[in-house]
């Protein structure tokens, strides 16, 4: 990688949107944020083939997630906390509907449902789960939060059936 | 029969539209396998052998029965609690089924955390069900910060108490020494003046003086031992343990103590030490000659009795309740008042019930909140 790079991301990046939007505000349709996505998935996956398409769209989940819990999560005081704000953050911002399953302290092992998920929900029916970018924003969280590696696998999501993405996050084993 | 007869719905239009026409023109194999649907939906039962149709026929109407019975016992398990049952396949009935189970999960999940004590979770979107929940937690936090506040306020009140209770202690601590100095100098001066009074008159009068001034060094005395009474909270204790304490042992030399085999803590005041002692120091000063003391227990469930016994002489009948009078006796005087006042701290009571001239028996009753087996 070069010295400087043209798009590393900041959360700066993100922008001043109050004041460049001051009319608009900061919302805009799912429809929107989806045609970026999916646009950008075909691309990709023309370019590089499905599997690797996956894999940047699970980079990128990732990325995003260690973002996201240093400017949204960061100092919670314990696991249930950490739970609590998690929820709340995903609902307020109108990701989805994060609710736990089964959350093991010992073995940091968690299985998480994400209902109205920004990604799939109400998508036509497909073979398999489409929710990657969550794989890795759910892993990317997880990893910053308890500071352990993750492996995230979306075993349910709206897109085989399942009214809601369920995912299984483990710690990967060294 | 009749293809798409009205009773078998869409479900089964669309079972049949799936099936090659043939099968419904040549013989019955598609109405057999209706009813057998239809069977297995209402009355469940084993998936026969012999089902109809043709082999590839045969296999899809067995995965459609497998599938009635997986939902089944999937549905069941839940019902019955269990949350862990998995199904094979996806789509349109699975996916609710899932999303129940899962909300099942969730908020079992929600339950246990409550259950550990953390009242800062919230159902989101679950309907009337999420009102309800998230108010019973609301109040569960209000109440348990009411009860907090309250302990707290009883805990400054405590600290307050035990001040006072303090100066207390000191002021009567003082007041007792100033009190003895004095009496000292009466009870000498009366000592002295025996030797050289004559008049016998005078010197009964003198012995009397004396007497009053030896009752208000006891009375003194007896106010020491009185002030530690409920200083310190009472705490679970063992007798066992207790008779190791170096004044109990030393006491116990030439005896045969026999401590209870089973082992209960007591819930009571920190001078239940002093009440050992002064069971034992009652049984060698008054039991003549014991060499025998046994402690036992008599466990009523929803009391507990434990029985002090020696080989004394025992305690008469019209005596038996006047022991525990204040100032009864010699040199004691305090001894079994004292007892029965350090039992009570904890609401337990004692009583004499020996036979006389068969030792004594004195029964304490620990009621149920104030004893628990050792480990429990
Ligand atoms: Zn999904």
């Amino acid at each position: 990688m070069g010295q400087s790079r043209k798009y590393e991301f900041k959360w700066e990046l993100l922008g001043d949107i109050e004041k460049g939007r001051p009319n608009l505000g900061n919302t805009t349709r799912l429809e929107v944020y989806r045609l970026m996505q999916y646009t950008l998935r075909d691309v990709l996956e023309q370019r590089y083939g499905d599997e690797e398409a996956d894999k940047i769209f699970r980079e990128a989940g990732k990325l995003s997630g260690r973002e996201f819990f240093h400017h949204l999560l960061s100092g919670c005081t314990g696991m249930h906390d950490f739970i609590r704000k998690f929820q709340e953050s995903l609902r307020e911002l109108g990701i989805g509907i994060l609710r736990v399953e089964e959350a093991d302290e010992i073995s940091g092992s968690f299985i998480l449902t994400v209902a109205e998920d920004l990604d799939c929900s109400g998508l036509p029916e497909l073979n398999y789960p489409v929710c990657t970018f969550d794989e890795g924003f759910i892993r990317g969280i997880l990893e910053e939060m308890t500071g352990n590696e993750y492996e995230v696998r979306e075993v349910d999501c709206w897109c085989t059936g399942d009214r809601t993405c369920r995912f299984e996050a483990n710690v990967r084993s060294s | 029969m009749t293809v798409g007869a009205p009773e078998i719905g869409p479900a089964g239009l669309r079972l049949m539209s799936a099936v090659p026409d043939r099968v419904f023109m040549t013989d019955n194999s598609g109405h057999d396998a209706l009813t057998l649907i239809e069977e297995v939906i209402e009355k469940g039962g084993d998936i026969p052998e012999d089902l109809p149709g043709s082999p590839e026929d045969q296999e899809k109407l067995k995965r459609i029965l497998g599938k009635i019975h997986e939902m089944h016992s999937f549905v069941s398990r839940m019902s019955e609690g269990d949350l862990d049952a998995k199904l094979s396949f996806r789509g349109y009935i699975a996916g609710p089924l899932k999303a129940l189970q899962s909300s099942l999960r969730h908020l079992t999940w929600q339950a246990k955390m409550i259950a550990e004590g953390d009242l800062s979770q919230r159902v989101d979107f679950m309907g009337d069900f999420s009102l309800s929940f998230n108010r019973m937690v609301a109040n569960l936090a209000d109440n348990r910060d009411q009860l907090i506040s309250r302990k707290e306020e009883l805990e400054r009140s405590y600290v307050a108490l035990s001040q006072a209770n303090n100066k207390l202690n000191i002021l009567s601590s003082i007041t007792r020494h100033d009190i003895l100095n004095h009496v000292m100098v009466i009870v000498n001066y009366c000592f002295l003046l025996k030797e050289v009074i004559t008049d016998p008159k005078l010197k009964k009068q003198l012995e009397a003086i004396e007497f009053s001034g030896k009752e208000i060094q006891h009375l003194i005395e007896f106010t020491r031992s009185y002030q530690d009474l409920g200083v310190l909270e009472p705490m679970w204790q063992r007798i066992p343990v207790i008779f190791t304490n170096p004044t109990i042992s030393g006491l116990v030399k030439d005896i045969t103590v026999q401590l209870p085999d089973q082992c209960y803590e007591i819930f009571a005041d920190q001078m239940l030490v002093k009440v050992m002692y002064n069971l034992v120091e009652n049984s060698i000063r008054h039991g003549g000659g014991v060499n025998e003391i046994r402690i036992s227990y008599v466990d009523e469930q929803s009391l507990l009795r434990i029985i002090y016994e020696d080989n004394g002489s025992g305690i008469s009948a019209d005596e038996k309740e006047k022991v525990f009078k204040r100032g009864y006796g010699k040199n004691t005087g305090l001894g079994l008042f004292l007892i029965r006042e350090i039992l009570s701290i904890t609401d337990i009571t004692i009583k004499e019930t020996g036979t006389p001239g068969k030792g004594v028996r004195f029964e304490m009753t620990v009621p149920e909140k104030y004893f628990r087996r050792c480990g429990s």
